[in-house]
């Protein structure tokens, strides 16, 4: 069984192949500020409503349309399959 | 009956439509700061002449660019820095206006000083791009250089008379002119107490100036972080104890050493712990614990005092600044401390916030990376004040 925690820890994983050792701190900020709730009680439907900050977040830090389109295409699948758990 | 025609009415809306884009731009024209506004890729949909005067850049130049590579930020001496620390990127992770001081590179390669306001736009709940204000502070940092001059030197004029004050008093104490009644050692203890004090006083204004003008050294060398809150905790607990209050530390697993500057760590932490003694009431509890996170170290400083009123909240690490319910309670205090902290956390590249509730206290956060804190060359050290 999926658990809360497991959400931000693969949200994490996949933001530091494009962020690196920033990633932490990114997606950390996101949940807090715009979800106001801890990392461990994130859910599948916090990260659907997280997305459009995260892209606008990255539209300043590069601005390579397809690197940003996969990364927002992986936290799609991600939000889906938490969602569906 | 007159019924204007379709093409009258179309005709009658556009000239309206042409109307309300000249009224835009002429309040864009006519405002005194420069704006550049994106869209939600990140190009630039509008930018005024202030902004391209201070840029020196024409309008073909900017409009349909990606922000980043117009607008870009450079430190003082010109080299770039990290996007992910840009005010612009920082708004959008907070959902928040970022105030902050910049430099931008100008078109000609030179560097302008600029202060800037940048928000995300909103619409219908979502973000839609973002709007920056920002002007030339040029004139306001020589301002500001000849001000701290002035500090440095007056400060160093006051310690010349203070250290006479404090050698003589300290004689006295000890009976070098005669042995002291019970009284007189008493008078004495005050001169020294407001002596030490007057000294605190001039260290934090000399600090701050060298922390504005850029001349604090900072190093970057190991430092064992679990030693050195050990060390603080020593430090401060004398000042804890005369109060009655319970300090306590928790120290987490696998505190790593790090390359950092000890002096400033230690100024931080001892200024969260002061700060959350002065302001916690006789029988509380202040507690400092330390845990290590996936990319930082995280310093909690507790308390169960009086707590930030949330109408304070957003100034409460301006200068000079006190809040309100502390100042009838404590009215010595200068309103630099936390001014200070913040800026020695930057300097390390670290972080530091906060969350508070009246009468039922404040947490003070801190936070410094693995990577640990960049040297920074300088022509200072930090003083660190007597406690």
């Amino acid at each position: 069984m999926m658990n809360a925690g497991d959400l931000y820890t693969q949200m994490v994983e996949i933001t530091s192949r494009y962020l690196g050792p920033s990633a932490d701190r990114f997606i950390n900020r996101q949940v807090r500020n715009h979800i106001g709730k801890e990392p461990e009680d994130l859910v599948g439907e916090d990260l659907l409503r997280l997305i459009d900050w995260i892209r606008i977040s990255m539209v300043f830090l590069t601005d390579d349309d397809e690197i940003i389109r996969e990364y927002l295409n992986r936290l799609q699948d991600l939000a889906t399959e938490f969602k569906a758990t | 009956m007159i019924h204007a025609t379709t093409e009258e009415k179309i005709a009658s809306q556009t000239l309206m439509t042409k109307e309300s884009q000249a009224k835009v731009e002429a309040l864009l024209t006519s405002i005194g700061e420069g704006l550049v506004a994106t869209d939600e890729q990140g190009l630039i949909t509008r930018v005024n002449k202030v902004a391209l005067s201070m840029l020196g850049l024409k309008k073909k130049d900017i409009i349909g660019k990606w922000f980043p590579d117009v607008m870009i930020d450079v430190a003082a001496d010109g080299s770039k820095l990290n996007a992910i620390n840009r005010p612009i990127t920082r708004a959008f992770l907070s959902g928040q206006t970022v105030n902050d001081q910049r430099y931008y590179l100008k078109s000609d390669g030179s560097v302008v000083p600029i202060s800037l306001c940048v928000s995300p736009v909103m619409l219908h709940g979502k973000p839609v791009g973002a709007i920056q204000l920002f002007r030339d502070i040029s004139e306001e940092i020589i301002a500001d250089t000849i001000k701290a001059d002035f500090i440095s030197i007056a400060s160093h004029q006051l310690r010349t008379p203070l250290s006479a004050i404090n050698t003589y008093a300290h004689m006295l104490y000890d009976g070098y002119a005669g042995e002291l009644d019970e009284e007189s050692r008493l008078f004495i203890d005050v001169i020294l107490k407001a002596a030490g004090r007057m000294n605190d006083l001039i260290n934090t204004l000399l600090n701050i100036t060298r922390v504005e003008t850029g001349s604090l050294v900072v190093d970057s060398l190991p430092v064992n972080l679990a030693n050195l809150v050990k060390h603080i905790v020593e430090e401060i607990n004398p000042s804890a104890k005369e109060k009655g209050i319970l300090l306590s530390l928790k120290v987490g697993r696998n505190i790593p050493t790090i390359n950092t500057d000890s002096l400033l760590v230690q100024e931080v932490l001892a200024n969260l712990l002061s700060n959350a003694i002065k302001y916690t009431p006789k029988g509380g509890e202040v507690s400092l614990s330390v845990i290590t996170r996936s990319t930082d170290i995280l310093f909690k400083v507790k308390d169960n005092g009086y707590g930030i009123p949330a109408e304070s909240k957003p100034f409460i690490f301006q200068k000079f600044y006190r809040a309100r319910n502390i100042t009838s309670r404590e009215p010595n205090g200068t309103g630099l401390g936390l001014y200070l902290i913040n800026m020695i956390v930057e300097s390390l590249d670290g972080e530091v916030w906060f969350n508070s509730r009246v009468n039922q206290g404040s947490t003070f956060y801190f936070s410094l990376p693995h990577k640990g804190s960049n040297k920074k060359e300088g022509k200072f050290k930090l003083q660190r004040p007597h406690r």
